[in-house]
C-alpha cells in the first residue's frame, strides 16, 4: 500500500536511492497512522487518553521486537522464519528457569537470549547444511519445537513479585519499560544496515545471493548469522513475554504471527530480500498496534483484528510480489 | 519371520492354556467385569484425563474385584480410534475414555457400539455415551457469587467496569462458564448497570485477552474499579494484569474458572480466587453409573453436557483457601487410598 | 590439438612485468560434471596488458573455464598459474585475493545497492577513527570519492552513484561492474559476455573501458559471441570447441572466417 502511494506522489526523479523510497514509505505510513488516529478523535475526543498511549504502547512491545528479527530474516533473503516464536518461548521459560535458580539479572537475559540462539543455529544448520528451503525448515522447527518445549517445561509460572513480572507492568521515561527494547532495536538495526559493513553484506546477500558470493562474501555465514540473529531478537522478545505473560505455555506464540509477518511486509521489506527499512518497520509496528485500540473505541469486536491485519497482510504481500514481477521483467 | 511366527505360536499356545484354567476356577460365577480405561494424554493433568495413568479408577476397581486395563489416546486421533480396536479386542465390560480429539469420537462409538461396550465420557459429549463432566453452569455461579460478595463488600456493588473474557470456541461451556458468573455476580449485586458488563474474546489464554482487555480498558478510561470474569483463570489474569499495565490508579479484582493459576506461591496478587473441579478426581464419581452397568441395571442413557450422567460437583476457592489444599499429586494418592470418596468431600473448603 | 601458449612479450608496450611468465596461464584442465565432459585438456593463457578473447559454441565449455578461473568450480586435474606461480583456488574469495575480477553476464551487481555500494560490496572501507572502526562501521564519504574517481578514471557517466542500480540502463551496469573489477583486480579481469543485450552505443562505451583497462596493465579475457566486438578490441583469440581449446591465435593475424571455421570444426586447428 505505503509503497503504491508513495509511486503515484512522487517527486519527479527517474533516480531514486534506496534512502528516497524508504523515506517515502516512512511519510506515507506515518500518513495512513495519522489518519486513524484523527477519524478515531473524531469518532470520540476521548481516544487520546493517557490509557490509550498505554494500551497502544504495550501493544507494541512483543510484535515490535519479533518484526524487527523477522525483518532482520527478510532483508537477508532468508525469507521468513516461522519458528521465530519459538525462539521467543524457549527464552521465555529459560527466564523463569534461571530466575528460580536464583541468577543474578544480566547472566538471566544473556543466558535466555543465547538459549534461543542456539535454537536459531539448530535452524541454520538445517538450512545451510541440508539446504533445505527456510520457510520449510522453520514450519518444522516451529512445529517440532513446541512440541518439545511441551515435553520439557508443560507450562511455567512467573512469580508476580518478581522483578519480571514488575519489568512487564512499570513504565520507564513516560513508556512501558517493556517498550524500550524495541525501541533501541529499531535504532540499533537502522544504524547496523544503514553504516555497518557487516549489515551491508546481509543487504547484498539478500539483494543478490550470487553477485555477494562472486564478490566474495560468504553465503554460509551469512545465512547461519541471519537465523541465529533472529533467534537471539526472538530471545528478546521473551524476556518481555514472560514480564507480560505469568503462565507460559508452548503454544502461546501462534498470535503474534500474523501481526509480525503483516508489520514487516507493510514497512516495505521486500520477502525477495535486499531492502526494507526499520525505521519504517517502527511506523508499521506502531500503526498495526494502534488497530485493534481503535476499533473498540468504534465499538467495533477486537476479534475483528485479526481479519483487519490479514487484510493489510495480503495487499501488503500483493504490492511485494507486483513490484518482484516488475524488477523482473525489467 | 520364522522367529516371530513360533513366538506367536507360542504366545497363543500359553494364552490358550490360561484360557483353560480359568474357566475351570471360575466356572460358576458370571464372567468377571473388566473396567477399561483410555487415558487423554493431556500432558500436565493427573488421572484419566492426562497421561500417567487413573489410580483411581484402577482402585475403585480393584475393590469390586473387577479386571482392569488402560490405554492412553495420547491426544492424538489415530491412536485413540486404534485403541477403540483393542477395548473391543479385550472384551471390557465397560469403558471409561477422555479422548481430546473428539472428531473420532463417531468413529470409535460405531466400533463400541457393534461390541456393546458401554462408555462414560468426560467432558466431551459423544451421543450414546454416558456424560461425566463438570457442573459448568454451577461453577460460573458459584464463582460469579464469590466475586459479586467481594464487589459488594469493597465497591459496594458499584464496579465501573466488568470484563467478561469469554473464549467463544469453547461453545457451550464458555457460555454456562463465563455466562454463569455474570449471573452469579448479578445474583449478589442485581443493580450493576448492563452497559458496565463488557464481553471480549479473550480465548482463555493471558497472550489473547490481555491486549483485548487493555484495549477496552482504554475505551473506558474513566473506569477505574474493574471486575474480571471469564472461561478459566488464564482468562482472567490476562485483564488483571491489563489493569495494572495501564496504570497504579486501577483497581481490579477477579475471580477465575479452572483453579490453574490459584494454588502455590505465584498468584496474580487481584485474582481473588477461582473454581476447583477436581478433573483428576473424576473417576471417583464414575462408579455410579459402573455399579449398576454391573448389576445389569444401566442407567438411562443421559449424553449431553446439558443432560449429564454425573455432574461433578464445583468448588469455588478463594485465593487464601487454595493455599490450605495440596497439590494435585497429593489430592488423587488420597482419593486412590479411598476411592468410595470424592475429591470435593475430601477438600472443598465447607 | 590446441594449448599452444603464445609468448606474448612483444605483444603489448604497457607490458612491463615478467616478460617470460603470463598473468595468467591454465594448464591441462579437465572437468566433468557427472558423465558430461565439461573440459578435456584446456589451455590458455593471458598476459598482463593483453586482452584475450575465449570463443566457442554453446556447451563449447567457455563457462567452466571461466568459472575455474574465478574460483568457483574446482577442476578435477590441471593447474593454474599467477604470474608463473602455481595456484589453486577452493573459492571465489582465493581468487579475488589472487587480483582475479570475474564480471558476470547476469549477476554483476545488486539491483537493490547503490551504484558506490555495488563498487565496493565485499570490500567496504571502514571508518578511520578507531572506534568506529572497531564497531565495522563503514566510510560511505571516502567509497563515493573513490567510487566517482575510478568511474571518471575510466571515462563512465552515472548520473547518481546514490541511486540503486535497479534503475541504471545496462551499458551502465556493465561499465560500473568492470570499473569494480579495475579498482580491485590488480591483476587479472574476466569479463562474461560484456556487451550482450547492449545497444551499439552502450557497447562501444563498455568497449572504451577495456581499452582502458589494457592501458593500466592488467590482463583481460572475454568470453564472447560477438564476433564484431572481438575482432574491435582483442589482441588474440583462443576458440574452444567440445571441451577443448582448439587453437589460438592473434587477433591481427586471423579473420572471422577463420574462427567461424573453427569454432564449428569447418576448420581444424
Amino acid at each position: 500500500m505505503s509503497r503504491l502511494l508513495s509511486n503515484r506522489f512522487k517527486v519527479p526523479s527517474l533516480r531514486k536511492s534506496a534512502d528516497s523510497e524508504y523515506l517515502a514509505t516512512i511519510l506515507v505510513l506515518l500518513g495512513v497512522w495519522i489518519f486513524l488516529i484523527v477519524i478515531s478523535v473524531i469518532n470520540r475526543s476521548d481516544f487520546l487518553s493517557r490509557a490509550t498511549f498505554g494500551a497502544i504502547t504495550f501493544n507494541m512491545c512483543i510484535i515490535g521486537v519479533l518484526a524487527i528479527g523477522q525483518g532482520f530474516v527478510v532483508i537477508s533473503g532468508g525469507i521468513l522464519d516461522l519458528s521465530i516464536t519459538v525462539s521467543m518461548l524457549i527464552s521465555s521459560f529459560m527466564t523463569v528457569v534461571f530466575y528460580e535458580l536464583g541468577w543474578n539479572t544480566p547472566a538471566l537475559i544473556i543466558g535466555s537470549i543465547l538459549c534461543a540462539g542456539a535454537f536459531g543455529l539448530f535452524n541454520s544448520i538445517l538450512v545451510v547444511w541440508l539446504k533445505i528451503n527456510p520457510l520449510i525448515v522453520t514450519l518444522a522447527t516451529g512445529f517440532a519445537g513446541g512440541g518439545v518445549l511441551l515435553i520439557v517445561f508443560d507450562r511455567k509460572l512467573v512469580d508476580p513479585k518478581s522483578w519480571i513480572a514488575d519489568f512487564g507492568t512499570s513504565y520507564l521515561f513516560r513508556f512501558p519499560t517493556a517498550w524500550w527494547p524495541m525501541a533501541l532495536l529499531t535504532i540499533g538495526a537502522h544504524f547496523f544496515f544503514k553504516y555497518s559493513r557487516f549489515g551491508r553484506h546481509f543487504l547484498a546477500v539478500g539483494g543478490n545471493p550470487l553477485s555477494a558470493k562472486a564478490m566474495g562474501i560468504s553465503l554460509k555465514r551469512m545465512r547461519v548469522s541471519t537465523f541465529v540473529g533472529a533467534a537471539l531478537i526472538g530471545g528478546i522478545a521473551g524476556i518481555i513475554f514472560a514480564g507480560f505473560t505469568p503462565e507460559i505455555r508452548p503454544n502461546a506464540g501462534t498470535y503474534y504471527m500474523l501481526p509480525v509477518i503483516a508489520a514487516v511486509v507493510l514497512a516495505g521489506f521486500s520477502l525477495a530480500g535486499g531492502r526494507g527499512s526499520f525505521l519504517a518497520l517502527f511506523v508499521s509496528v506502531g500503526f498495526l498496534s494502534t488497530i485493534p485500540t481503535a476499533l473498540v473505541f468504534f465499538g467495533l469486536k477486537s476479534i475483528w483484528e485479526t481479519f483487519i491485519q490479514g487484510f493489510i497482510l495480503i495487499i501488503a504481500v500483493s504490492i511485494d510480489a507486483y513490484r518482484i514481477v516488475k524488477a523482473r521483467g525489467r | 519371520m520364522s522367529l516371530k511366527k513360533s513366538m506367536a505360536i507360542k504366545t497363543v499356545a500359553i494364552f490358550s492354556a490360561f484360557a483353560l484354567i480359568i474357566p475351570t476356577t471360575n466356572a460358576t460365577a458370571a464372567p468377571k467385569f473388566k473396567l477399561c480405561v483410555a487415558l487423554g494424554g493431556i500432558p500436565g493433568i493427573l488421572g484419566a484425563l492426562g497421561t500417567s495413568g487413573d489410580p483411581i479408577a484402577k482402585a475403585g476397581a480393584k475393590a469390586r474385584g473387577w479386571d482392569y486395563y488402560e490405554v492412553s489416546n495420547k491426544l492424538d486421533a489415530p491412536t485413540a480410534v486404534k485403541n477403540a480396536d483393542l477395548i473391543v479386542q479385550q472384551k471390557c465390560s465397560a469403558l471409561i475414555q477422555f479422548n481430546g480429539r473428539p472428531e473420532v469420537n463417531p468413529t470409535i462409538a460405531k466400533k463400541l457400539a457393534k461390541a456393546k461396550i458401554p462408555v462414560i465420557t468426560y467432558d466431551i459429549a459423544q451421543p450414546g455415551w454416558y456424560f461425566l463432566g463438570i457442573d459448568n453452569l454451577g461453577a460460573g455461579k458459584a464463582g460469579g457469587a464469590a466475586l459479586g460478595k467481594l464487589i459488594k463488600e469493597k465497591w459496594n456493588c458499584q464496579p465501573d467496569l466488568v470484563l467478561e473474557s469469554h473464549g467463544y470456541g469453547a461453545g457451550i461451556v464458555d457460555s454456562m462458564r463465563t455466562g454463569g458468573m455474570v449471573d452469579g455476580l448479578k445474583s449478589v449485586c442485581p443493580d450493576i448497570d448492563k452497559s458496565k458488563f463488557k464481553a471480549f474474546e479473550g480465548n482463555g489464554e493471558i497472550a489473547v485477552s490481555q491486549p483485548a482487555a487493555r484495549d477496552i480498558l482504554a475505551a473506558n478510561p474513566t473506569a477505574k474499579k474493574i471486575a474480571v470474569v471469564g472461561l478459566n483463570d488464564a482468562g482472567v489474569v490476562g485483564p488483571l494484569l491489563a489493569a495494572r499495565q495501564l496504570g497504579s490508579d486501577y483497581e481490579a479484582m477477579g475471580w477465575g474458572q479452572d483453579g490453574n493459576l490459584i494454588a502455590g506461591d505465584k498468584v496474580d496478587p487481584d485474582l481473588k480466587g477461582s473454581v476447583l473441579y477436581f478433573l483428576e478426581g473424576y473417576s471417583a464419581y464414575a462408579f455410579e453409573v459402573l455399579d449398576a452397568i454391573a448389576k445389569k441395571q444401566a442407567p438411562k442413557m443421559r449424553d449431553g453436557a446439558v443432560n449429564p450422567a454425573v455432574l461433578v460437583k464445583p468448588c469455588p476457592v478463594s485465593a487464601a483457601q487454595a493455599q490450605n489444599i495440596p497439590i494435585d499429586k497429593v489430592r488423587i494418592k488420597k482419593l486412590a487410598k479411598d476411592p468410595s470418596k470424592t475429591l470435593y468431600s475430601i477438600y472443598c473448603p465447607k | 590439438m590446441g594449448g599452444i601458449t603464445l609468448a606474448l612479450a612483444d605483444q603489448s608496450g604497457a607490458n612491463t612485468k615478467t616478460l617470460s611468465h603470463p598473468a595468467i596461464e591454465a594448464k591441462d584442465i579437465s572437468h566433468s560434471f557427472g558423465a558430461v565432459k565439461a573440459l578435456v585438456n584446456a589451455n590458455i593463457s593471458v598476459s598482463a596488458g593483453e586482452v584475450k578473447a575465449i570463443v566457442g559454441d554453446n556447451g563449447a565449455g567457455k563457462s567452466t573455464l571461466l568459472k575455474i578461473l574465478s574460483g568457483l568450480v574446482i577442476p578435477d586435474n590441471g593447474q593454474i598459474f599467477l604470474d608463473g606461480e602455481k595456484v589453486s583456488f577452493t573459492s571465489p574469495v582465493e581468487a579475488l585475493k589472487s587480483g582475479i575480477q570475474t564480471v558476470y553476464q547476469d549477476l554483476a551487481l545488486i539491483d537493490t545497492m547503490s551504484a558506490t555500494q555495488n563498487v565496493f560490496v565485499g570490500r567496504e572501507e571502514l571508518a578511520s577513527n578507531w572506534f568506529l572502526k572497531k564497531l565495522g562501521i563503514v566510510n560511505d564519504r571516502h567509497m563515493h570519492q573513490e567510487a566517482i574517481k575510478a568511474l571518471s578514471d575510466l571515462g563512465i557517466k552515472i548520473p547518481s552513484l546514490n541511486a540503486t542500480v535497479r534503475s541504471m540502463s545496462g551499458g551502465q551496469r556493465q561499465c560500473l561492474a568492470i570499473a569494480r573489477a579495475m579498482l580491485f583486480g590488480h591483476k587479472v579481469i574476466i569479463l562474461d559476455e560484456p556487451t550482450a543485450a547492449l545497444g551499439v552505443h552502450e557497447s562501444a562505451q563498455v568497449l572504451s573501458v577495456v581499452d582502458q583497462l589494457r592501458s593500466k596493465g592488467l590482463a583481460i579475457l572475454i568470453v564472447s559471441h560477438n564476433m564484431q566486438h572481438v575482432f574491435k578490441i582483442t589482441d588474440s583469440i583462443t576458440v574452444m570447441r567440445l571441451g577443448v581449446s582448439v587453437a589460438s591465435r592473434k587477433t591481427k593475424d586471423t579473420n572471422p572466417e577463420e574462427i567461424v571455421g573453427l569454432i564449428t570444426g569447418a576448420i581444424s586447428g
